[in-house]
């Protein structure tokens, strides 16, 4: 995956490149806002990653120019702010995701993934069915079946189900689940998102040799396209 | 208030007139009558008109007998004045100009009668003068005038007179001068006091108290509140200038400490040894709980210095709180806690995130000290403009000492040291609660701790 990521903090930029590398990305960096923002435009990303606060240009004004030029390349925000309100301007300004530092170099890669699967050719059409191993869930009457097995799910657990299998082969993490499966942004003091996930694990996995919903340690939880 | 002191100053004005008046002419009045009874009681056993002629002619008196018929017998006036006015029961008063000399003759007669004293009295000489005088009547209806002059008493008693106008004046004066100050006192104070409450309920410190003069303590004071302000505006500025220092100077060491200890985590000799491994993963998870802690705090401290209505929204509460419930419901069936609920539908206006947050905090609470089997009690009503929201559940509680500390920051129960948390849960759910107009309070229920939020 070809990533541009704009930082102006040394430390930071040279840990979270090496990570990327490490994963095997292409990446390109800029420390200051006016190098990042002719990169964006120059060059073709999968993904940008681009800081708030950054010499010479802001990343908004960045986000700004290239959603005015008509580029559609997802963009992560990183952010020191942190507050709900800078999360709702960040977005607004055509930010497809925002992250507010410190954050887990796990959660960071998880949603770059995501945010490149989104762009990616078969994420914009509409699916009617996901398919994972022999589970098969159907959007529309809204079954779930597992090795021609029905299993019976609450609402939020069909979409928590939904939501992983949307994400398969991708890690989600905990933040990510309850911000798209909850529509909160909120910090939960105790592990209710374990809790959910287990419940789940109890009517999908049970019965089943293979469990499906696989935990990454540190990160978060992973369904498999294949056993 | 200004009409309550009006009448307060009018009654007694009224008052103190109408005493000075009477006791001034009642005191005037009985001395006057004094004097001519005495002299009355003297004349009226004498016959002799010389005599009492040389009795009376003194200076300040004037005296007349008076035949029936209405002739001057003697004294040193000519005749009764013509305008007489009463001046007590008795006793007459009037101006005159006395004859001047006098004693003409006439005998004094006797004539049997019934007498009453009557009076009237006149004299002068030269100038114009006032007197007091009655009038004795003898037996043989002969009748004496014995009057006193009295012009520097009626003098005195009318420059009196004026002066207690005057004060009556002056009073009235003086309370149309302290009404209208009242009222430029009371405006100018209300001005402060609506600039004070808007700051209050909207946090705005660049709001300044209108200043329409210089010269009164009022504007003077105002002046001084909006020093007082500017000062709490850079004071607060500061605060947030610090806490944006420690998120930017300490949040980015702290994270480049967590990335280097994540990148040794994933060390293939780390994971190669077992122990290092854990011990690697522990300052992991240390500096992932730090980093929570640190972000709480700046996040409650931006939520009370900044009032930011901004994500705020319509919303409906009953719905955030059954998104609540649900969150939290597997955990409370992890423990067999009982949810009883009473929830109305309620519309407000907030900011979505934060609600959640602030409710899960609380909801998180309840089922973290609940014991297993208890129970939790939801409620949500309208109480005239007022939504009231309440918790409660049958943990253990909070000692009575400490209720009004549990939302200060860092505050923990002796009782929960041991379990996990920051102890930041409901200090942010009490700045969540400011922001959105509400109050919490919170007080032992029947059983465990009862949490009480109102928002107006």
């Amino acid at each position: 995956m070809r990533i541009l990521y704009v930082e102006d903090d040394q430390e930071v930029l040279r840990y979270i490149s090496n990570g990327l590398k490490q994963e095997g990305h292409n990446l390109d960096t800029a420390d200051n806002g006016k190098d990042g923002l002719f990169l964006a435009t120059t060059e073709n990303y999968d993904v940008i990653i681009v800081d708030r606060m950054l010499p010479e240009l802001d990343g908004l004004t960045i986000i700004r120019t290239l959603r005015g030029s008509d580029n559609h390349t997802p963009v992560l925000i990183l952010s020191a702010l942190g507050e709900v309100d800078d999360r709702v301007k960040g977005l607004r300004s055509g930010g497809d995701d925002y992250l507010v530092k410190p954050f887990a170099f796990a959660e960071l890669l998880a949603r770059i993934e995501v945010l490149a699967k989104r762009n990616g050719p078969q994420g914009s059409q509409q699916e009617t069915q996901l398919i994972a191993q022999d589970l098969e869930v159907d959007l529309l009457s809204r079954k779930v079946r597992r090795g021609g097995q029905a299993i019976e799910l609450q609402s939020r657990e069909f979409r928590l189900l939904e939501y992983l299998l949307k994400h398969k082969g991708q890690v989600v993490t905990r933040t990510m689940l309850l911000e798209n499966v909850w529509d909160y942004h909120f910090d939960p003091q105790t592990n209710v998102i374990d809790v959910h996930i287990s419940r789940l694990r109890g009517k999908v996995d049970k019965d089943f040799d293979v469990s499906l919903i696989k935990t990454i340690r540190g990160a978060g939880y992973i369904i498999e396209d294949n056993p | 208030m200004a009409i309550l002191f009006l009448l307060l100053c009018g009654t007694a004005v009224i008052i103190l007139g109408y005493f000075s008046y009477y006791f001034s002419r009642g005191h005037f009045v009985q001395r006057t009558e004094a004097i001519i009874d005495t002299e009355l009681s003297y004349v009226s056993q004498w016959q002799d008109p010389a005599r009492i002629a040389r009795a009376l002619d003194r200076p300040g008196r004037v005296y007349l007998l008076l035949s029936p018929d209405e002739k001057k017998i003697f004294g040193n006036l000519d005749k009764l004045p013509e305008t007489v006015s009463l001046l007590a029961e008795g006793t007459l008063t009037f101006s005159t100009k006395p004859v001047s000399g006098s004693n003409s003759s006439g005998s004094n007669s006797s004539g049997a009668a019934p007498s009453g004293p009557k009076s009237s009295g006149s004299g002068s000489f030269g100038t114009e003068k006032d007197y007091a005088a009655k009038i004795y009547t003898y037996p043989n209806k002969n009748r004496l005038l014995i009057g006193i002059d009295i012009t520097s008493v009626t003098s005195d008693y009318k420059l009196m007179q004026w002066l207690s106008f005057l004060s009556i004046g002056f009073m009235v004066l003086v309370i149309i001068t302290s009404y209208l100050i009242s009222r430029f006192v009371v405006s100018n104070t209300n001005r402060i006091a609506v600039t004070a409450k808007q700051i209050i309920e909207t946090g705005d410190l660049s709001q300044r108290i209108e200043l329409t003069s210089r010269w009164d303590d009022l504007s003077y004071m105002a002046g001084i509140i909006n020093d007082l302000l500017d000062r709490i505006q850079l004071l607060m500025r500061g605060i947030r200038q610090v806490s944006d220092n420690i998120a930017h100077d300490l949040r980015t060491p702290l994270t480049r400490l967590h990335h280097n200890l994540e990148d040794l985590r994933s060390q293939d000799h780390i994971i190669q040894n077992p122990q290092a491994y854990e011990t690697v993963d522990k300052l992991v998870n240390e500096t992932d709980q730090m980093q929570r802690t640190f972000n709480a705090l700046l996040r409650i401290s931006r939520i009370e210095s900044g009032k930011q209505h901004s994500a705020f929204e319509p919303l409906e509460l009953t719905e955030l709180l059954q998104d609540v419930i649900e969150l939290y419901e597997p955990l409370m069936e992890e423990k067999s806690i009982t949810l009883k609920q009473d929830l109305e539908t309620v519309a407000l206006q907030g900011d979505r995130n934060l609600l959640f947050q602030a409710f899960g905090n609380l909801m998180d609470n309840a089922v973290k000290f609940t014991p297993a089997k208890g129970w939790i009690n939801l409620s949500l009503r309208k109480q005239g403009a007022e939504v009231i929201f309440i918790i409660e559940d049958n943990g253990p509680g909070v000692p009575p000492s400490d209720l009004g500390k549990i939302f200060d920051r860092f505050y923990r129960a002796e009782s929960s040291r041991h379990t996990p948390g920051s102890g930041l849960g409901l200090s942010l759910v009490g700045a969540v609660t400011d922001l959105h107009n509400g109050h919490i309070s919170a007080e032992n229920g029947e059983k465990g701790l009862r949490l009480t939020i109102r928002f107006s």
